[in-house]
């Protein structure tokens, strides 16, 4: 049985070819329903599909055939024919299958260096195809193992450090003043495309309060309806800037909207307590001025920017190590892939009961006599020959190329803590201590 | 045995132990500082506790071993000075949480150690009043206090840092790892208030100890006129004005953080000018 990795990604496919194969949940669980997945040449498959990606994992017994197979699902399923075109679509094999979901899992494939997102779904796939039941012993394994190498990415180097977008950046920065965001009122003005994203990600945090201000009244109610908070009109504009915390502004006006006369007026009466402004329009929507008001932070589109860029830089610099974080993890996977065949795992087996034979041996060596002793080495040797002669001949029946016999060499190596390569093995001259 | 020599052993060899101790704990927070390793999130924190409860452990057998609180001379005045700061900041990393100052504040604490372990001198022949028990209090209360506003500084100056930082849009180090402004700011109340409640006890404890001892006529002098008594009372007030502030009239962080920076270069200017150019009756050795 062999790992196969088919797909389709940003690297490979202009939008239009991504566009046409990206699945929802149902998408995917009615396509893994209808593909015959159990049999020849199909074992097991994951479908992981992001906004970027397309890409099938499966274990297959033919490569030719499975890949002729997912092709052929795709388009009468999707109606796309573009899986099978070399010019867009990728093949991996084993080490390199796993190489690249390890790499996708920690974000080091995405457009934007290190997201999160990617994660969630890297598990959300392996979900679907359990619920479909295509999910097998394999694939789940290197489900898990991608999503630990991706966590463990994220964690030990600075892969996911630092806003990357404008506005992540905005709430970071309003965080790294206001500390927990959720204990501030927030204030979004302008409710087109960028309001509209900001407020997504300042809804997240749970803030104490959102309120949308739009000059069109229903832009402002149509972004609270879905995100929850209040909607109000233009004109509140100067009273809802002594209710905020932080205000965002992403609006289309030519000229500005807030001037330092209205935040003098605003901070009156807070008392020192610091207020983030974030103005992401071009042109601006609040007077530069205003950065120079003791204890107001304002930011606009060029210093957040400036410190996105810096952010992508010090993402870039981390790359070499989270490499490192994931080929260590790779190694470990492959080193327990590797062990997924009949004779590895027999002779694992054997060394480990030699092992622990020739120990309890050495640990009784004192109460016999020096020509006993090589009798007692006979003898566990023997004994370990019997008790394993029977398991040995069914493991030796194992079909590893089906999911089935897959999983009963998992639960041998399992149940007996069978490394992948097994103990090392001793000198054969090697001597009990007497 | 307590109060018996055979404690002397086991003292010296912490003493030689704390310096690479308080070592460990510096590069641990200051590897933390930098890259925020996994392996340091947990370790460093912990071995910084064990390393205030050994501390805390030697300062107290060296209570019993040489019957005196070891403030005596200015080599043990360090070490429980160092003492002071690794365990207000312990409370405070506890309390909030926040891992990324601890270089900052255990970078003092271990060169008073260093100091306090090369040239630290236990003797027993000290002058009876320093055996008195009130003296203990006075003083753990007195360097607990001083300890903790000097931690305030510290926040004091890291909050001005990071706000200067934050108005001009600069992402650096300083930006990238030190705890958010607000987290700053409480750190800088947390340790104010802790410091300020020691102060005011131990200065309590002074004024009634040393009016006892007046009044029987064990010492001489009126204590009131003492320069270190009077810039104590002043930085107190000068402090005590502070937290008013706050809490009467809403003060901002960055104002408290302000002021316990200058407050803390007061205090240090005042002890440097009384300990080089005036008579005291605080002395120690």
């Amino acid at each position: 049985m062999q790992l196969l990795l088919l797909g389709v990604s940003h690297h490979s496919a202009p939008v239009s070819v991504r566009d046409a194969l990206v699945m929802d949940g149902e998408d995917v669980l009615n396509l893994l329903s209808q593909l015959d997945v159990g049999c020849e040449p199909l074992t097991e498959l994951v479908v992981l599909s992001t906004c970027n990606r397309t890409e099938f994992y499966a274990t297959v017994t033919n490569l030719q055939e499975a890949g002729q197979a997912l092709c052929e699902a795709c388009e009468h399923h999707l109606g796309v024919p573009h899986l099978g075109d070399p010019e867009y679509a990728f093949i991996h094999r084993d080490e390199a299958a796993v190489r690249h979901l390890f790499h996708v899992a920690a974000g080091l494939d995405s457009l934007m260096l290190g997201e999160h997102q990617v994660l969630g779904q890297v598990r959300e796939a392996l979900a679907m195809a359990d619920r479909a039941g295509t999910a097998g012993v394999l694939t789940t394994r290197l489900f898990h193992a991608a999503a630990k190498a991706g966590n463990r990415a994220r964690n030990e180097t600075g892969i996911s450090r630092g806003a990357v977008s404008v506005a992540l950046a905005a709430v970071r920065m309003a965080r790294k003043v206001l500390g927990d965001l959720s204990k501030q009122r927030v204030l979004i003005v302008g409710a087109g495309e960028t309001g509209r994203l900001v407020s997504r990600h300042f809804a997240k945090e749970h803030t104490a309060s959102l309120t949308v201000i739009n000059r069109t009244f229903a832009g402002a109610q149509d972004v609270v309806a879905s995100l929850g908070g209040t909607a109000r009109r233009f004109e509140e504009l100067e009273t809802a800037l002594q209710d905020a915390d932080v205000i965002v502004t992403a609006t289309s006006s030519p000229e500005t909207i807030i001037g330092r006369d209205h935040l003098e007026r605003a901070i009156r009466g807070r008392r020192g307590q610091p207020m983030v402004i974030v103005d992401i329009a071009s042109p601006r929507d609040v007077e530069p001025a205003v950065g120079k008001l003791t204890d107001v932070f304002l930011y606009d589109l060029d210093s957040l920017e400036s410190i996105v860029a810096q952010n992508r830089r010090a993402r870039e610099k981390e790359i070499p190590k989270a490499q490192k974080v994931l080929e260590r993890e790779l190694t470990h996977f492959m080193e327990w892939y590797r062990g997924l065949q009949v004779q590895p795992t027999i002779r694992a087996l054997r060394l480990s009961f030699e092992e622990i034979a020739l120990q309890e041996a050495e640990r009784h060596a004192k109460h016999f006599h020096q020509s006993e002793i090589e009798l007692l080495q006979r003898y566990s040797r023997e004994l370990v020959n019997r008790l394993l002669h029977h398991p040995t001949a069914r493991i030796k029946q194992v079909d590893r190329y089906t999911s089935d016999g897959m999983a009963k060499l998992v639960a041998v190596r399992d149940l007996f803590q069978l490394a992948s390569e097994g103990p090392a093995p001793r000198r054969p001259g090697s001597k009990i201590a007497s | 045995m307590w109060g018996d020599w055979d404690l002397l052993p086991l003292l010296q060899l912490i003493n030689i132990l704390l310096p690479l101790g308080y070592l460990l704990a510096v590069l641990g927070y200051f590897a933390l500082y930098v890259g925020d390793p996994p392996w340091g999130r947990r370790s460093v924190p912990r071995w910084t506790r064990f390393l205030a409860v050994v501390h805390a452990a030697y300062l107290i057998m060296a209570a019993a071993t040489f019957q005196h609180v070891p403030v005596a001379n200015v080599w043990e005045a360090f070490t429980f000075i160092a003492f002071a700061i690794t365990s207000v900041y312990v409370i405070l990393e506890w309390r909030l949480g926040s891992r990324a100052t601890g270089v900052f504040l255990l970078t003092p604490a271990f060169v008073f150690q260093v100091l306090a372990s090369a040239f630290i001198s236990h003797t027993r022949e000290v002058e009876e009043i320093l055996q008195s028990s009130w003296f203990g209090v006075h003083v753990t209360t007195a360097l607990l206090g001083f300890a903790a506003l000097a931690i305030a500084g510290a926040y004091g100056m890291l909050y001005v840092l990071l706000y200067s930082s934050l108005k001009g849009s600069k992402v650096g180090l300083v930006f990238q790892r030190l705890p958010d402004l607000d987290t700053l700011g409480r750190l800088n109340w947390h340790a104010l208030v802790f410091g300020w409640g020691n102060l005011t006890l131990a200065i309590l404890i002074g004024v009634l100890w040393v009016s006892g001892l007046e009044s029987r006529g064990e010492i001489a002098g009126n204590f009131i006129y003492d320069p270190k008594f009077l810039s104590t009372v002043v930085i107190w007030a000068l402090y005590g004005a502070c937290l008013g502030g706050r809490l009467l009239f809403r003060w901002s962080s960055r104002r408290l953080a302000a002021i316990s920076v200058v407050a803390f270069g007061l205090m240090l200017a005042s002890s440097m000018v009384i300990g080089l150019f005036l008579e005291s009756f605080h002395r120690f050795g």
